[in-house]
């Protein structure tokens, strides 16, 4: 089955679905805002996906990246009017620059200690802007405007959803694309074996930082739509839980893989939402889910649903039997 | 102000032990299994609910209460090193790092099922007044901090230094292949250090308890200090993590004190990377060289 006959159904579904959702017609604007914020949450899923699946190096911290590109989007909006995209090209570019901050040091970081200093930035970027209340507002957040794109206004629901959308679609691309140039190849180089790597010539760590700058970058520019889809910032909405969310994104998902992370974006999402009522009850699923997939289904979703794929047409093993499962 | 000084220097001392025993609890889990243990505080905390369970509502006697989350602990570590870690056996380090990360996601949320998010308060098990030693006033449970984190130091010590177990958890960690040829028992080995971790951490979260109260995420400050305390420490060397823990207490007291307790964190963060800038195997870290 080639790639397209499960991506054109899935885009069009999306296309469509707020005209499904009109036809129901019952609280519209909630289940449209519940689909964007999605949108924009797989775009930061496969941004963690290019540096936790791609290149092998940890970030328990992604938020912080999220919140510095919401923040960048929501001062520049609310003082200089600044539109959409420029908000959410200023929001990826400034959390590019943070995570040189990260990166560096993170060439010269050993594995897992890359886990803990990537948890204490996204723990200093929540309590900056809780202290930095001039420039934030603190724990007040900020309000934005309504959101505007290229002099067009784009403030309802269903043009903001399409915005998302149209977000997350670019994303895909990109990565999909990054993944196939030299530099893509340099990141799986990076993951398999950085000794290998190195051998064969990949400069391990200016590439590590460029994953960093990359990643940061999709995430920050995530943050940035988030700010104008929400109209609102506001310190909780960035903390240690919601890194751990696209954590478990990534890999529930299965790394590696854009389908993946946005399959794993979906579930993750869905128990969120679907558990927000019981404190304790989402963390509770999402811990255990993590612990069972890295244990028993190491490939995660993605592993799941191309064995069976792969045994329907098994001529096309060999050209799956290269990718490693067990990432 | 060199009382003032002094008297800030002596709370983060014993502020600063509570970061040491955590630090030597993932040290000592480091070195057997080389796994950086994320589940540790949230572990450590299940072990405070069963002291909370046991006293408030059970109404067992303070000190069995506390052996009984201590047992309960080691217990808990040497389980999950049998039932999780085992199996990932060789595995790549993102992988047993995920892996003690869901742990701790799922700790956290069954604690906070069971029994909420509103913290339990604990007595302290003491109830002395303060004493004053030379115009510095000393808590009395900032002294039993402080001796149990000598105590158990030297007691770490003496096992890695001149016990069978400790010389196979050196082993283990030297090469696993080789120490199992050489008929050491490496699941039991782990297991054990893997249960003494866990205690110390256990430990370290029943003596913040009257601080902090009994919370899902008690212990989730207090590890993070851990953590940067045995990075500082080298991750590998004991004395490293209790002298890390150290300085680490003083340091956040003092930026607590005269900069701004909000951002000690943040401050505590910079310094960490700062730090590994320069010398990136910690203060006390030999230089780690990577094999193929």
């Amino acid at each position: 089955m080639p790639r397209y006959a499960v991506t054109v159904p899935v885009v069009i579904i999306a296309a469509v679905l707020p005209l499904v959702l009109q036809l129901i017609g019952e609280r519209q604007v909630y289940w449209l805002f519940v689909v964007s914020e999605f949108f924009v949450f797989a775009i930061v899923a496969i941004s963690l996906d290019l540096l936790m699946g791609r290149t092998g190096q940890i970030s328990l911290g992604h938020s912080g990246f999220v919140a510095v590109g919401a923040y960048t989007a929501a001062i520049l909006n609310a003082r200089f009017g600044v539109d959409l995209l420029g908000g959410a090209f200023a929001g990826g570019s400034l959390a590019a620059i943070a995570s040189l901050f990260l990166g560096v040091p993170a060439t010269r970081l050993r594995g897992h200690y890359l886990g803990i200093v990537t948890l204490g930035f996204g723990i200093a970027v929540d309590q900056i802007a809780l202290k930095w209340d001039a420039l934030t507002g603190g724990d007040q957040g900020l309000h934005l405007h309504r959101p505007t794109l290229l002099g067009l206004d784009v403030g309802t629901p269903v043009l903001m959803y399409y915005v998302a959308l149209i977000a997350l679609i670019v994303a895909t691309l990109l990565v999909w694309s990054l993944t196939r140039t030299r530099l893509g190849r340099a990141f799986a180089a990076v993951k398999d074996s950085e000794i290998a790597a190195a051998a064969m010539g990949v400069p391990v760590a200016s590439t590590k930082v460029v994953a960093f700058v990359c990643s940061a970058f999709l995430a920050g520019a995530a943050g940035g739509i988030y700010a104008f889809l929400a109209g609102f910032v506001a310190p909780e909405d960035f903390g240690i839980d919601s890194s751990l969310l696209f954590f478990a994104m990534v890999v529930i998902g299965g790394m590696g893989s854009i389908p993946g992370a946005i399959g794993g974006a979906i579930i993750v999402d869905a128990i969120k939402n679907a558990a927000a009522t019981v404190s304790g009850l989402s963390l509770a699923i999402l811990g255990g889910m993590i612990v069972l997939v890295v244990l028993f289904f190491p490939g995660g979703l993605k592993a799941l649903l191309r064995r069976r794929t792969a045994k329907r047409r098994p001529l096309d093993r060999t050209r799956n039997a290269t990718v490693p499962l067990d990432a | 102000m060199t009382q003032y000084l002094l008297q800030i220097s002596l709370a983060g001392l014993a502020q600063g032990s509570l970061y040491a025993l955590t630090a030597l609890g993932l040290v000592v889990i480091y070195n057997a299994s080389t796994v950086v243990n994320f589940a540790h505080g949230a572990m450590g905390m299940a072990a405070t609910y069963v002291a909370y369970v046991l006293i408030s509502q059970l109404h067992v006697p303070v000190p069995l209460a506390f052996v009984g989350a201590i047992a309960a602990a080691f217990i808990l570590g040497a389980v999950v090193q049998a039932l999780l870690l085992e199996r990932l056996n060789g595995a790549p380090i993102l992988t047993q790092v995920v892996v003690t990360l869901g742990l701790f996601m799922f700790l956290e949320g069954v604690l906070g099922l069971a029994f909420g998010y509103n913290p339990r308060p604990m007595a302290p098990p003491i109830a002395i007044a303060p004493v004053t030693v030379a115009g510095l006033v000393l808590r009395p449970q900032d002294i039993v901090q402080l001796a149990l984190l000598v105590a158990l130091g030297v007691a770490l010590a003496a096992l890695f230094g001149a016990t069978k177990l400790g010389l196979g958890m050196r082993a283990i960690t030297e090469n696993t292949y080789a120490a199992r040829l050489m008929g050491i028992p490496v699941g039991r080995v782990l297991g054990t250090a893997w249960g003494l971790g866990v205690l110390l951490a256990a430990v370290a979260a029943i003596l913040a308890a009257p601080t902090t109260s009994v919370t899902p995420n008690m212990m989730d400050t207090i590890v993070v200090y851990g953590f940067i305390a045995a990075i500082l420490g080298g991750f590998g060397s004991l004395v490293g993590a209790v002298v890390g823990g150290l300085i680490l207490g003083v340091i956040v007291n003092m930026i607590d004190a005269f900069l701004a307790p909000e951002l000690a964190m943040s401050i505590v963060f910079g310094l960490l990377v700062l730090v590994l800038y320069v010398r990136p195997d910690g203060l006390f870290g030999r230089k780690a060289v990577q094999k193929v």
